[in-house]
């Protein structure tokens, strides 16, 4: 805390122009990294500016925008491009981070990669695109913090500094996360301003006693900002708990879980950053957990490359292990029926499958 | 002792290549897929994931084809540990493969970075199966399969830039295919050096030899793209046959051996086309995303009359390629843009396509705006091109290399070092082991 009040002091007395006004979409990694972000840039002495939560215009947008065969994270992150330029005329940067490898083995998905060339070139901002490369296959990330620092013209020390103190205050967003907290309404405690508290689901329908006395345990894997975008999946976690199920998000598993790497087979080792989150989760309830969860449904978005391979990985080994697995697929047509029907039955089989004895004896 | 029957999947005229390098290893006979027809792509469609990318699903089908009816079960395929989803094929492939209870194994061929070696360990796979394990025997096969694969890559893809040529001139339809076939075919035949540069010549002399017309202006256009689409005449449902046919030059830089040269980092092609498509796209993000652009790039500045590009259905680079491509600002050429999967259908392409070639064909009567650069103003043929690289480097390095290890190879070393250490007397004692007893 000594650090904090020291830097913050000087950023205070050495600055005398206006703030700069920084543009975040809340798309893609905004679910996952947001915290870390919205530290070193306001360490740095920017003004983070947030598009809404995803709605129907921005999909609309998005979608209409930009090629047919992306994914629709994508899409929607081009929609919320698009909601800034036109809703947001004093903005002075664009952030667009641009993540290649979190550490040395591995890499995300290439559609990251590019992310901030495809902003640039089929977008089209007047306002320049912030670029943060975070590589660490060739510079340490501090490295890269600087870098950034020196974009908006931050001194190498302060940057530095902001790096650090933003990685601490990710770390405790992460703790906040293990405790079971979910992203939004973590969110809501750290940066009351920026994120607005939820509104509950209201309605609840089924049979509310049977579900209430026989509760089960449900893991939903994806991609943070498949799981933690209402729009894209349809309130799920919601839905989920208001049929009394036990939502397992991979942030809420501890962090041995994640240190070591994943084995595919005898050759090879998996390669995609997010992608090993999720094998790594998916091993901790094959090998250790297997009687926490009744039940995984796994959310992918249609035309994901790195998903569509791991999840047939996944989706074999939880049948081998006779644990139920339902994936639900996700684009801009989803309606929304279709999917409750799905998730409802799922359920249902799970409750009936465990409690078997005690309904039936009913 | 029996073969031991070796087979990798379908890809174009690359199987000439990949033939000699995995049939260096001594008792292995290589068996090679039965073509790409409408069966193996139901296959694969039907065992595959929902969508993963097409050359995925065609590489299913090829492996259950094979094993089903040549009963094989060893298979090679290359894996690449890029951020695309090449690298993985291999693993998910042999995982639904045993799912479905065809017992089989596939050994990768790593070529993430071909100066690593990663890729001798495949043959190290190799020789402990078939229980080679004199040391130099094994660096001498290796070292003399690598070169004879460096060859006879860069000869099929000079091949197939002749093809390019001489199709859309030919006065006869059909003429130029048989000779491909031919050249092709006597190339795979060719195993010692001398014999695989007696073969290019033949090849080159025979494509020469083609009734064409001379005078001839043809449109041209560039052909790139994701490599397997690219490669695989029945997954891109012949494009550069129908292309040739509608009287249409092909120009390609894409092939086995660019894309191999890459990996040992001395293509400097490719390198001046991720200069070109810096400002577009500053890093490789697996695919050719990078080089397509460059390739675009390239092709205004040539001044060519068109550009293809044919990728998989949703591949996460090329997809990317593709938006930036469409949104570029300068003048350019026009573009087209084919995605396969297992529905594309040929009558729709065609379409596609006739209309694309009336559109150049009415830029070029106008007169097109684009002119090629200073750099490109005197460009010769594709013909003179791969003629004038008749003295290559490829071929000038490797054929001496590739000789050198022949005639190495056939030599036990220790034997020629206790030869040098012993009396002359010692040699005369293995000779009598060669008695031949019935």
């Amino acid at each position: 805390m000594v650090l904090d009040n020291q830097t913050q002091n000087k950023t205070a007395t050495g600055e005398k122009k206006a703030k700069l006004n920084v543009g975040v979409p809340r798309a893609l990694y905004y679910y996952k990294f947001f915290p870390f972000w919205h530290e070193m840039l306001t360490r740095m002495g920017c003004d983070i500016v947030l598009s809404p939560p995803t709605n129907k215009k921005i999909l609309e947008m998005g979608a209409t925008f930009s090629s047919s065969e992306l994914c629709v994270p994508v899409k929607l992150y081009f929609g919320h491009i698009l909601w800034l330029l036109e809703n947001k005329p004093n903005l002075d940067y664009i952030f667009v981070p641009r993540y290649v490898s979190l550490n040395k083995y591995h890499y995300f998905c290439p559609k990251f990669l590019a992310l901030p060339d495809t902003v640039r070139n089929t977008v089209k901002p007047k306002i320049p695109v912030l670029e943060w490369e975070i590589n660490a296959k060739k510079r340490a990330n501090i490295e890269s913090a600087i870098i950034l620092g020196r974009k908006i013209g931050i001194e190498k020390e302060e940057a530095g500094k902001a790096y650090i103190y933003a990685i601490n205050r990710f770390k405790q967003f992460q703790n906040l996360q293990r405790k079971g907290v979910l992203f939004h309404d973590a969110m809501h405690r750290m940066y009351p301003r920026l994120v607005k508290k939820k509104r509950k689901m209201r309605n609840k329908s089924g049979d509310e006693e049977i579900d209430k006395n026989y509760p089960i345990t449900i893991l939903v894997l994806g991609h943070p900002y498949n799981t933690y975008d209402p729009l894209i999946n349809l309130n799920l976690a919601e839905r989920l708990e208001k049929y009394h199920v036990n939502v397992i998000m991979l942030e809420q598993l501890p962090e041995e879980t994640f240190k070591k790497r994943v084995t595919i087979n005898r050759h090879f080792h998996n390669y995609w950053n997010m992608e090993e989150e999720l094998l790594q989760g998916a091993r901790h309830f094959l090998l250790d957990a297997k009687d926490e969860i009744d039940g995984v449904i796994f959310l992918i978005s249609f035309a994901c490359g790195p998903d569509s391979l791991i999840q047939e990985l996944i989706m074999r080994d939880f049948k081998k292990m006779k644990i139920p697995f339902l994936d639900l697929i996700l684009d801009e047509h989803s309606g929304e029926s279709g999917m409750v029907t799905r998730i409802e039955s799922f359920i249902d089989m799970i409750r009936r499958k465990k409690y078997r004895d005690l309904i039936e004896t009913k | 002792m029996s073969k031991l029957q070796v087979s990798f999947p379908n890809m174009g005229n690359c199987w000439v290549a990949f033939k000699t390098l995995v049939e260096s290893v001594p008792d292995i006979e290589v068996v090679l897929p039965p073509p790409v027809t409408r069966k193996t792509i139901e296959l694969g469609a039907k065992y595959s994931p929902e969508f993963v990318c097409f050359p995925f699903k065609v590489n299913i089908g090829d492996f259950i084809q094979t094993y089903e009816q040549y009963g094989i079960d060893t298979f090679v395929n290359a894996i690449d540990c890029g951020p695309c989803r090449f690298g993985f094929y291999h693993a998910v492939q042999e995982r639904i493969l045993r799912d479905l209870g065809y017992d089989l194994k596939i050994i990768p061929l790593d070529q993430a970075d071909l100066l690593n070696f990663n890729w001798v360990k495949t043959f190290d796979e190799f020789y402990k199966i078939m229980g080679v394990n004199d040391p130099f025997k094994k660096f001498f096969n290796t070292a003399g399969a690598a070169i004879n694969f460096l060859r006879k890559a860069k000869i099929t893809a000079d091949f197939e830039k002749l093809e390019g040529y001489y199709r859309c001139r030919e006065l006869s339809r059909g003429d130029t295919s048989r000779v491909l076939r031919q050249a092709l075919q006597s190339l795979d035949e060719a195993k010692t050096p001398a014999e695989i540069r007696e073969s290019r010549k033949k090849g080159i002399a025979s494509f020469k030899k083609i009734p064409h017309d001379t005078e001839k202006d043809p449109l041209k256009v560039t052909l790139t793209g994701e490599i397997h689409v690219t490669l695989e005449p029945y997954v891109n449902l012949d494009l550069r046959k129908k292309l040739g046919d509608m009287g249409i030059e092909v120009h390609q830089n894409l092939s086995l051996i660019d894309w191999i040269l890459h990996k040992f980092h001395v293509n400097f092609h490719r390198k001046e086309l991720e200069r070109k498509a810096e400002p577009f796209l500053k890093l490789d993000i697996g695919g050719e995303a990078q080089w397509v652009i460059g390739e675009y790039i390239e092709s205004n500045q040539r001044g060519l009359d068109g550009f293809i590009h044919i990728y998989p259905f949703t591949c996460m680079p090329e997809v990317t390629a593709r938006s930036i491509i469409t949104a570029m600002d300068d003048p350019k050429i026009p573009a087209i843009f084919f995605s396969f999967d297992e529905h594309s259908g040929v009558e729709g392409m065609r379409t596609r396509l006739e209309a694309f070639i009336d559109l150049m064909e009415a830029r070029k009567r106008k007169g097109s705006n684009i002119k090629p650069i200073k750099k490109y103003r005197e460009q010769k043929s594709i013909i003179d091109h791969v003629i004038a690289n008749h003295q290559n480097p490829i071929e000038n390095i490797l054929e001496p290399m590739g000789e050198l290890v022949n005639i190495a190879s056939t030599l036990n070393p220790l034997e020629v070092i206790g030869n040098i250490f012993s009396d002359n007397t010692s040699k005369t004692k293995p000779e009598t082991k060669e008695t031949i007893e019935y």
